[in-house]
């Protein structure tokens, strides 16, 4: 068991910080929104307004 | 050279930070534009894409203004049938997937307005009209059974206050029985274990305060233990190189604690739509672990 924060036990049967950084590594696109795994993209367009 | 590895690769991870505003104004764009041509496959689940996005967010902490949370309100009470439940779309026959998106999205919109518009007496008519009496529902009148239904139905009835012991007869024990011998839970009694039903099954029985009925040891190994060997693996590299570990060990302790629930809140939710198809099926089993870590806890 390690420890995360101030010192908090963490009893994750899964390294939590290792989970976090594949989503963001992997999965978060560059213009907002995520995709379901490398390999696929978002699945909307990304059509932002001019003002 | 190791160091200058080493500081790479620190560089990298700093990186990884959630993009929150483009996040926002991803969601915000998408909610109000129309959607290109190869969407239409999706007409049927639109009160899901308000679910996600609502959803989103929420979590991102992303305000709507009056005006928009009206527009959304108004589209998903449009979705509403006369004989209870949510459709599709506006017209479309009621389903108890779309129903738990628009249920879900009213809940989290908050607009009293949208609140008092389900129609919760219809709602509760229809629900026991998709229920067989051994306890499982179809998703709609004459349609398929399987473990969703059962989701959708208890956290639907929960969240409005319409679960009964007469909607709620049976359920927890066949639920129960769809246990495999992997561990899991299967969408039908004797068919394979899946991530997605595990959640449905799992979630279900936690609402009706049953889940002692699962062998949840059982329920834990087979999810738990692919991933738990992939992390020895990766610790025992590490304590081979040494400072390496150090450094892992003191990113994890700068983690914050914020970012790391909100990551679990969103799979939650993604594991939620039980869009088991639209999900890459790691996803959904790491929800899974999530949940099943919660409920050990």
């Amino acid at each position: 068991m390690k420890t995360i924060g101030k010192g908090v036990a963490d009893p994750c049967l899964f390294d939590r910080d290792a989970l976090q950084e594949y989503v963001l590594a992997c999965c978060e696109m560059g213009v907002g929104g995520f995709r379901d795994k490398p390999g696929k993209y978002a699945l909307l367009r990304f059509r932002f307004r001019k003002r | 050279m190791w160091a200058l590895l080493e500081a790479a690769t620190e560089a990298a991870f700093d990186e990884y930070k959630l993009k929150r505003s483009l996040h926002v104004a991803y969601v915000k764009t998408n909610l109000f534009n129309a959607m290109p041509a190869s969407f239409q496959t999706l007409d049927s689940n639109r009160p899901w894409l308000c679910y996600w996005m609502v959803h989103s967010l929420a979590l991102m902490g992303g305000r709507l203004g009056e005006a928009e949370t009206d527009r959304v309100v108004d589209f998903l009470l449009r979705c509403q049938s006369r004989t209870g439940g949510f459709g599709g779309g506006p017209g479309q026959l009621s389903h108890l997937a779309t129903t738990y998106a628009a249920v879900n999205a009213l809940v989290t919109l908050g607009s009293e307005r949208g609140l008092r518009g389900i129609d919760r007496d219809n709602l509760y008519t229809w629900m026991l009209s998709v229920k067989e009496p051994t306890g499982e529902f179809h998703m709609h009148v004459d349609g398929e059974i399987d473990m969703r239904g059962c989701y959708c139905a208890m956290s639907v009835a929960k969240i409005c206050n319409i679960l009964t012991d007469e909607l709620a007869s049976n359920t927890a024990k066949w639920i129960a029985s769809c246990q495999t011998y992997e561990g899991g839970i299967s969408s039908l009694p004797g068919l394979e274990a899946h991530g997605g039903y595990t959640f449905c099954g799992l979630a279900a029985l936690h609402i009706l305060g049953q889940v002692p009925l699962l062998n949840l040891p059982r329920l834990t190994v087979p999810c738990i233990f692919p991933f738990r060997s992939v992390h020895q693996k990766a610790k025992c590299l590490l304590s081979s190189t040494g400072p390496h570990d150090a450094k892992w060990q003191s990113r994890a302790a700068s983690r914050a604690e914020p970012t790391s629930s909100w990551t679990a809140a969103t799979l939650f939710g993604w594991a939620a739509s039980s869009r088991s198809s639209l999900l890459g099926t790691t996803t959904v089993h790491r929800t899974c672990i999530i949940l099943i870590k919660r409920l050990l806890q």
